[in-house]
């Protein structure tokens, strides 16, 4: 058994946290960086110290100034792949470039301007993101470390840079990754899907300049390819969670709006991108009884709970608890919006 | 030892998950028999590669956020094996190029990249 100090009975790292972290963060190489992030990704994991993903900076990135480069796996698996496009090069040919780069740099842009919040680590990390991943490749993610966009397959999706609400939750995962650190299963991963789609949500809004009122309130509107006489409109509502489709192919959106149809099976590591529906409703709710902007003060109310009051085990209660004590530093009709609306959805 | 070289005589693919979650995705069957031999030897070639009886049931995935998750079935005539994997857990890209090449077969031509 190791007899290392710090280290749980059974798992030991040979390599300590400050060399893998140097290593993440200073190694020329993008595959030592990425092995060296997924080792502190577990070490963290492991040892419950998610401060290891917290306390240091990115190699080489300046603080507070906008950083983005976009790779390209030219329908090959390898990340982060051949780079395309750094910051401040002009616009390309190829939409899902300079749809990945655009868009990175307005959540960017929403971060630090409304968030005052430097990027996704807030200590100016760089944003990377990879195109043209895989083939026929249906999905976009964060991998702890970057941006990862498939082209779709051209028959149910479109190409995954297409919505810049996509693109802004994505990102938030890396946020709640270097805050909340919420774990990605059952009622704290569903927090985690949450926050991803508010703040995806409130980057587009802020971007098309809505009101609460007028936003559409979808997540990835336009990302599923139309079909006569279906819904695809989009893969998740916070207005009306369970109805952004419902098709012969795709199934019908399950989400439910209240605890009452909480989902309580196994599917979807116990239904984080299900149960997510709840506590979106929630926020729906508030941010539209408060009104004008929803960035301002709904946002600004989630934003704090999610960076200071929430941690890896966090549920819904724990959601609802902090957002109502924070909302009342927002007056007394913030305070009464949203305890009105956490009630709504029955918590 | 398993006889990965003999020709299969079903593959199967399913994925599931992603950002887009809930959302149902078809299992894709393929029958080998109907292929045209052409066909029938490329994927031979992409199960071989994709090494099936050497690679876990299960790859133990990071648990990143919105990972697509991908189950591969390839049946022979004796045996079979199934390999399921997510995005960023580390599995071998000729699983991917396996999964890709069946879930692009099962389409429409007009459709196929």
């Amino acid at each position: 058994m190791c007899q290392h100090d710090g280290c749980p009975p059974h798992v030991c790292f040979i390599i300590p946290p400050h060399m893998m972290e140097h290593v993440a963060t200073h190694s020329p190489d993008p595959t030592m960086r990425r092995r060296a992030m997924r080792n502190l990704y577990h070490q963290g994991r492991i040892r419950g110290m998610r401060e290891s993903m917290n306390q240091f900076a990115f190699a080489g990135l300046a603080t507070g100034t906008k950083r983005r480069t976009i790779y390209d796996a030219k329908h090959g698996g390898d990340l982060p792949g051949t780079l395309v496009r750094s910051e401040g090069q002009a616009a390309g040919k190829d939409v899902a470039v300079n749809e990945a780069y655009d868009y990175a740099g307005k959540t960017y842009d929403f971060y630090m301007q409304v968030l005052k919040r430097n990027s996704v680590d807030n200590k100016g990390m760089r944003l990377d993101s990879t195109v043209h991943y895989s083939t026929d490749y249906d999905n976009a993610f964060w991998n702890g470390q970057q941006m990862v966009y498939g082209d779709g397959d051209g028959h149910l999706f479109d190409r995954f840079t297409k919505c810049l609400d996509v693109i802004g939750h994505e990102l938030t995962h890396g946020v709640t990754q270097f805050t909340a650190g919420l774990d990605y299963s059952s009622q704290s991963g569903a927090l985690n899907e949450s926050f991803s789609d508010v703040f995806g949500s409130l980057i587009k809004q802020q971007a098309a300049g809505d009101t609460a009122a007028k936003a559409d309130w979808l997540i990835g509107e336009g990302l599923l390819i139309p079909k006569a006489g279906t819904n695809r409109t989009a893969l998740r509502s916070l207005k009306a969670p369970g109805t952004a489709y419902d098709d012969p192919d795709l199934g019908k959106d399950p989400q439910p709006a209240t605890m009452k149809d909480y989902y309580s099976g196994s599917d979807d590591n116990y239904g984080v991108h299900i149960n997510s529906g709840i506590p979106n409703h929630a926020f729906y709710l508030a941010a539209t009884k408060i009104g004008g902007k929803a960035w301002e003060v709904a946002g600004a109310i989630w934003y704090e709970v999610l960076t200071t009051r929430l941690q890896l085990w966090s549920e819904f209660k724990d959601a609802a608890a902090a957002t109502r004590e924070v909302a009342q530093k927002h007056g007394a009709a913030a305070g009464t919006a949203v305890d009105d609306a956490w009630k709504a959805v029955g918590l | 030892m398993i006889d990965q070289t003999a020709p299969p005589i079903i593959v199967e693919c399913q994925r599931q998950g992603g950002i887009a979650f809930p959302m149902r995705r078809p299992k894709i069957t393929l029958d080998v028999a109907g292929l045209p031999a052409e066909e029938r030897a490329t994927l031979q070639h992409l199960v071989q590669a994709a090494d099936m009886a050497g690679q876990p049931a299960d790859y133990p995935g990071p648990g990143y956020p919105d990972a697509l998750e991908t189950q591969l079935t390839v049946i022979w005539p004796s045996h079979s094996a199934t390999v399921r994997f997510r995005d960023g857990d580390g599995h071998p890209a000729p699983l991917d190029e396996l999964a890709g090449w069946v879930l692009r077969h099962n389409r429409p031509e007009q459709e196929k990249k």
